[in-house]
């Protein structure tokens, strides 16, 4: 049941993410993902408690890493492009 | 203990849908974090409680919270964010996907009767982690001009 309440998340936040308009709705859609894969470490606790528990620590922990460094990738992306539109960003080379 | 859970697991799948319906990014961040307190709450109830302090204090209260506030900074007219197309692809995914696991009759794991020892290799890794997210967000600081080299 677990990992059926873990894949709905991750899902919705998928779902969330693609439709997503701006980037801060994609981050807060990143962030729900993180919380679907936490629910799926609940069963390593099971069978291997110590294990699980330094990959937890270490999953937050990286993960939220990350999330700070897309929050400062955003207010820098607003600095250049005035906006924070999904639209506005374009891959390296391509012109808009 | 089952009943409790999946009174958690309906409200957490409710706030997701929460975090994907509604127009304002800032009514979304609430969602999303209340999502991870229930998150943190199932981890709670599986007597799991330093990984449950851990997310709701990172990700509701630290990461959560600059959310919120770049949430509200960058306000602009709300508008529906939800695709029609991709979220009938998605529906089928989660449909095939949901069948098959349960299909699976995967055992339901417990943590009860585990007690947490704190052992010095654990104290080392949540010092280097707490050492890691310092750096991190000093990094970021500079990268965004908060602070002069």
């Amino acid at each position: 049941m677990i990992y059926v309440l873990a894949l709905v998340i991750l899902l919705i936040a998928y779902l969330a993410a693609v439709s997503s308009k701006d980037l801060v709705r994609l981050l807060i859609s990143l962030e729900l993902m993180f919380g679907a894969v936490f629910l799926t470490l609940i069963p390593l606790f099971s069978t291997a408690f110590e294990t699980a528990l330094g990959i937890a620590i270490i999953t937050i922990f990286v993960s939220s890493c990350e999330l700070l460094i897309l929050i400062a990738a955003l207010i820098l992306f607003d600095k250049e492009k005035k906006n924070v539109l999904v639209d506005s960003v374009v891959v390296g080379g391509e012109e808009r | 203990m089952e009943a409790t859970l999946l009174v958690l697991a309906g409200f957490a799948v409710l706030f997701a849908l929460g975090v994907l319906l509604t127009k304002d990014n800032f009514y979304a961040v609430v969602f999303m974090s209340a999502t991870m307190v229930l998150i943190a709450g199932i981890y709670a109830i599986f007597q799991l409680q330093m990984v449950s302090i851990l997310i709701i204090f990172i990700f509701v209260g630290a990461i959560g919270m600059v959310t919120v506030v770049l949430a509200a900074t960058y306000r602009r007219e709300p508008e529906r964010q939800f695709s029609p197309y991709w979220a009938v692809f998605t529906v089928v995914t989660a449909f095939l996907a949901a069948y098959y696991l349960l299909m699976r009759s995967v055992p339901l794991g417990t943590a009860r009767g585990f007690e947490l020892v704190l052992t010095s290799d654990l104290v080392l890794l949540i010092t280097s982690m707490v050492t890691l997210i310092i750096l991190v967000a000093l990094s970021a600081l500079r990268l965004t001009g908060g602070v002069s080299s």
